[in-house]
């Protein structure tokens, strides 16, 4: 099974610009993560991604395969998303808690859902039909968030642990999402790793956000994948490795894309803040 | 604030016509410890920077030509009018090359359309892959009288197109190091011949003759076929040097009957 090769080490999120360097030389890596839809419609780029993957763990992780959109998944990009992670045999797949789809239309983003007992029921029947098209787990990431729904009726935390409960999927922990989620909405981010199904964690991701000002003299942090990780996520991180114990964990980096060997720093990095977390641990259970 | 519940298709039905519409009031249902109009302004943002930075790296002469405020301005209009509708980004932008072809207010580039099939073609053959190309021996394989029903088939990286203005000039002028201060430019009819893989590209020009039988057989017509439209396009088409240039430029990477289905040499 693909799942039992995960390596719970740091990768690193592989984009376009980054392809070519990685077929021809190969660098020190333990994983990469792609975004399937980068390579449907990019032949060149997808026969670099299969050279890589003789060489390389995969992970894939979609941005169109919209979950929450009550349209319903589009099963035609599912067909093909399934199509490459047959090419891939990927050691793990993985996409948001969010919507992307409405009315036939593709609207680009990860757009955000009120925690009701509807969107539990519906979020749990597409993942399902996702999980039975590409025949293994689908890991479910926490978003980033700006905003809430007056009717929500639970928490994230609660709305995730619950569709893990009906569909037995796995959950992606975004650590930074956390910390901006909690700092634009005004939550304990400490709290809710505390209170995140860890036993459902098959995941984790790290990346970089902005902060912008408002209109109200405070601070709303964007996350933009764009920077360098932020020390307040470092040390969240560490506080969820204390929690779930270690995991593969992505440098997610999109946009101003940095070198491939700042990314591989980053990537270090998050290996050795996790070391020292499990230390912390072993410390404690010894004393 | 009181509001009534909403279902979950009229959450997405609101939330969707607030991003897409910038001046919009804030809907009710959202919540947010700050002002909600700059929470939801980040929404906006992502969806039209997100969509107008992909219609950008589509169309680089294009915006080279027009310059980047009236580019934006006309992508700004497209978004509205022709959003996506799957999450391959690579596949999204095609219907700009018509709209720019109906816009009234890009009359004084009327070659603006041209250009961005030019653009839009280059992105596409580009990231093609070339696959081994067959010596012009292997017709030899098949009987004279089939020669007409045989199908060749052509490099996947390669676009045919015609075009009233030379915009082949305007990419190569764009990608020069020294562009010039002024450029005299005249209508002029082109046949053009886009060929890349694995990043690189290249632009040739043809004879409307060479053109109309290289395309047939990218449709996929059989010989015959192609060799009628050349020879329509131009009753002195030249059969054996056009096929030979065809082979010679690696251009053919299988030949099959019709009838064969799969049974390609």
């Amino acid at each position: 099974m693909a799942h039992q090769r995960v390596p719970a080490v740091a990768g690193v999120g592989l984009r376009l610009q980054h392809l070519a360097e990685v077929a021809a030389n190969r660098p020190k890596a333990a994983w990469f993560e792609v975004h399937p839809e980068n390579f449907l419609a990019n032949p060149h780029a997808r026969e670099l991604l299969e050279e890589i993957a003789e060489h390389y763990p995969i992970s894939v992780h979609s941005v169109g395969v919209s979950v929450g959109s009550v349209g319903g998944v589009d099963r035609a990009h599912l067909v093909r998303v399934r199509e490459l992670i047959d090419r891939l045999d990927p050691i793990m797949v993985s996409g948001h808690l969010a919507w992307s789809t409405h009315e036939g239309d593709y609207l680009n983003d990860l757009l955000p859902l009120p925690y009701t007992a509807e969107s539990v029921a519906l979020l749990a029947d597409h993942i399902n039909q996702v999980q039975d098209a590409i025949g293994r787990p689908y890991h479910l990431e926490n978003p980033s968030s700006y905003l809430g729904f007056a009717d929500s009726t639970m928490t994230e935390v609660t709305f995730l642990a619950q569709l893990v409960e009906r569909t037995g999927c796995r959950l992606l922990c975004d650590v930074s999402n956390v910390h901006v989620s909690a700092q634009n909405l005004g939550y304990d981010a400490y709290r809710y790793i505390d209170e995140f199904p860890g036993e459902a964690v098959g995941e984790m991701h790290l990346g970089g956000f902005v902060a912008e000002a408002e209109a109200d003299a405070g601070t709303v942090l964007i996350d933009t994948h764009s920077r360098p990780i932020d020390e307040n996520a470092w040390d969240l991180y560490a506080h969820a490795v204390r929690r779930f114990g270690p995991k593969p964990t992505l440098i997610e980096w999109d946009n101003e894309l940095p070198t491939f060997a700042t990314l591989a720093a980053e990537a270090t990095r998050a290996d050795q803040v996790a070391a020292a977390a499990i230390d912390d641990v072993r410390h404690a259970v010894a004393v | 604030m009181m509001f009534a519940m909403l279902s979950l298709s009229e959450t997405q039905a609101q939330f969707r016509a607030a991003v897409e519409t910038p001046d919009s009031p804030v809907p009710a249902m959202l919540v947010a410890p700050a002002p909600l109009a700059g929470r939801l302004d980040i929404y906006r943002r992502h969806y039209r920077e997100g969509l107008t930075r992909h219609l950008l790296g589509r169309y680089p002469t294009v915006e080279w030509l027009l310059g980047s405020r009236r580019m934006i301005a006309v992508l700004d209009r497209f978004i509205v009018q022709s959003p996506p509708t799957a999450p391959c980004m690579a596949e999204y932008g095609q219907a700009l090359i018509a709209a720019l072809r109906a816009d009234a207010v890009n009359k004084d580039v009327p070659y603006v359309a041209d250009v961005a099939e030019l653009d839009w073609h280059l992105g596409n053959v580009s990231v093609a892959i070339d696959q081994p190309a067959l010596e012009i021996t292997r017709l030899a394989e098949f009987p004279g009288e089939m020669l007409p029903d045989l199908v060749l088939n052509l490099q996947p990286g390669l676009r045919f197109m015609t075009a009233g203005w030379p915009v082949d000039e305007l990419v190569r002028i764009r990608l020069s190091e020294q562009q010039p201060e002024t450029l005299a430019f005249a209508p002029g009819a082109v046949a053009l011949q886009l060929r890349g893989a694995r990043g690189t590209f290249g632009i040739a020009r043809l004879t409307p003759a060479v053109l109309a039988f290289r395309a047939a057989l990218a449709e996929g017509l059989p010989l015959g076929d192609a060799i009628a439209a050349a020879l329509a396009a131009d009753a002195a088409f030249d059969l054996p040097t056009g096929l030979a240039t065809l082979f010679a430029e690696g251009l053919v990477s299988a030949i099959a009957l019709p009838t064969q289905g799969n049974d390609h040499v």
